[in-house]
């Protein structure tokens, strides 16, 4: 009976411990796919190549200038929604200083980064964990390396940098924008003047908030695209693995952010 | 004197022994596919046993000076399917990033396309593509590259029988132009290259998996 209980147990025990091995090999190897990129990147061999600078402007067009309208919709709804939760709310608390104070944590530094990092995530993301899946299934990578081309620089680098940068510019785009609908709704609708608003905005906004803002919206996009990126590498020839990598991406690169979300707001309270 | 060297390695399951061809030779290596690729991921990985001897030093395998004097013709692989086919061609040179050599090829490009028939589709995206397409396209980017020597992957095998002899004729053609040294690697004796080999070795029962 003990034998069975304590079987049991070691068997759990064993479950559990093949799971963190194999996420702690996970995370090595990922480790080491950033580094190689990151390598690349700091020798700017890339911006002297026009394969790979080409590839990095479709990816950018893409990723960022396609998506405008996207991310112009949901400015409209993000804005809407924000101002219409917060001047309510300060204006029972009778503190209208609570307006900006709370548009700038909630809106500008929350979610503004969250909302194009997961946009950026399901629309972009998708397809370029797909390509990458289809292109090892293809053998594409095996012709890249024939030629001397680096799959490294040539593949994975052009688009990681094509969402940093359409990352930190819809970020930025969509905070300022989402605020000015915001305020120009509540003029519409004779809830509070425009310039008031835009007053209680700017005496709420700080250096270290567009600063931090920064940093999210470059940092988010970054960690996501590096983890589609590392997952549509591993397709192997294999095409039914493409979807199980696709999903695996999606989520992968979700909780990544949300942990970095979390690593960041533990790290300034501790400050 | 230009050589392409690999030390004895394993593929797989066999043992291949240590060889070479000379620049203007060439040799043919019998075995299945999978140890096909095998081969050719060990010549594009840096350090693993296969090299360039020539006057200005040895390039070792996966190396930019190697990629640059060793062409590859991949069976059914040889163009990204998101590029057109001109784009394709560039490639090696649009990566390398050298301005003289991209112009170079960029001026060449459309008498070899003509030579190859291939001008009006040019800037087609290359998207799925026959046998016999991947193999001219390869064969396009060896013209255009002039290399010392050409790692053949079964580059004729799955061609539609009409374009066989078109294609054997202007791959016996280009290599006699060229001179350049050709390794050919077939899961078949009969590959139906129309090359003549002065040195053909079997290894793992090479006509079992066609």
């Amino acid at each position: 009976m003990s034998t069975t209980y304590s079987g049991r147990w070691n068997s759990r025990a064993e479950v559990i411990g093949e799971a963190t091995l194999h996420l702690l090999a996970g995370m090595g190897q990922f480790y080491v796919f950033v580094a190689a990129m990151l390598r690349q990147f700091v020798r700017l061999k890339w911006v002297a190549r026009p394969a790979v600078m080409h590839v990095l402007i479709r990816q950018v067009y893409f990723t960022g200038v396609q998506s405008l309208p996207w991310v112009a919709t949901m400015i409209v709804l993000a804005g809407a929604t924000a101002v219409y939760s917060v001047v309510p709310f300060a204006r029972q608390l009778n503190d209208p200083s609570l307006i900006g104070k709370l548009l700038n944590a909630l809106l500008v530094q929350e979610m503004a980064p969250l909302i194009v990092g997961v946009f950026l995530l399901a629309r972009s993301g998708v397809a370029v964990v797909t390509e990458i899946g289809h292109m090892h299934v293809r053998g594409e990578d095996m012709l890249l390396k024939s030629m001397g081309i680096s799959t490294v620089e040539y593949l994975f680098l052009p688009r990681f940098l094509a969402f940093g940068l359409c990352g930190l510019i819809l970020t930025m785009l969509f905070a300022g924008a989402s605020i000015w609908m915001g305020g120009l709704m509540l003029a519409w609708t004779n809830e509070m003047n425009f310039t008031q608003f835009l007053l209680e905005v700017r005496r709420g906004a700080s250096l270290d908030g567009m600063l931090l803002l920064a940093a999210k919206g470059l940092l988010y996009p970054l960690l996501s695209c590096a983890m589609l990126l590392f997952q549509g590498a591993r397709a192997g020839n294999n095409p039914n693995q493409i979807p199980v990598c696709t999903t695996r991406g999606v989520l992968w690169g979700l909780m990544l952010m949300v942990f970095a979300d979390v690593s960041i707001a533990l790290f300034r309270s501790l400050l | 004197m230009t050589r392409l060297c690999w030390e004895a390695m394993s593929l797989l399951d066999v043992e291949v022994s240590a060889g070479y061809v000379l620049h203007g030779e060439k040799r043919r290596l019998v075995m299945p596919r999978r140890y096909q690729l095998e081969w050719l991921k060990q010549m594009n990985m840096p350090g693993s046993g296969v090299w360039l001897e020539t006057d200005e030093g040895d390039f070792p395998g996966g190396s930019e000076k190697f990629s640059e004097r060793v062409a590859c013709m991949l069976n059914q692989c040889s163009t990204l399917a998101n590029l057109s086919l001109r784009e394709n061609i560039l490639l090696p040179f649009l990566y390398a990033g050298r301005d003289v050599e991209i112009v170079r090829a960029t001026e060449a490009l459309p008498e070899v396309a003509r030579r190859l028939d291939i001008a009006e589709k040019l800037d087609e995206q290359a998207g799925e593509r026959s046998t016999y397409m991947h193999a001219v396209i390869a064969l396009a980017r060896a013209m255009l590259m002039c290399p010392d020597f050409i790692v053949v992957q079964d580059a004729h095998s799955g061609i539609q029988p009409h374009r066989q002899n078109m294609f054997r004729h202007l791959f016996c053609d280009v290599v006699e132009q060229l001179g350049a040294g050709v390794l050919y690697l077939s899961a078949s004796a009969q590959d139906g290259s129309g090359l003549n080999f002065c040195q053909s070795l079997e290894f793992a029962s090479a006509e079992e998996t066609l």
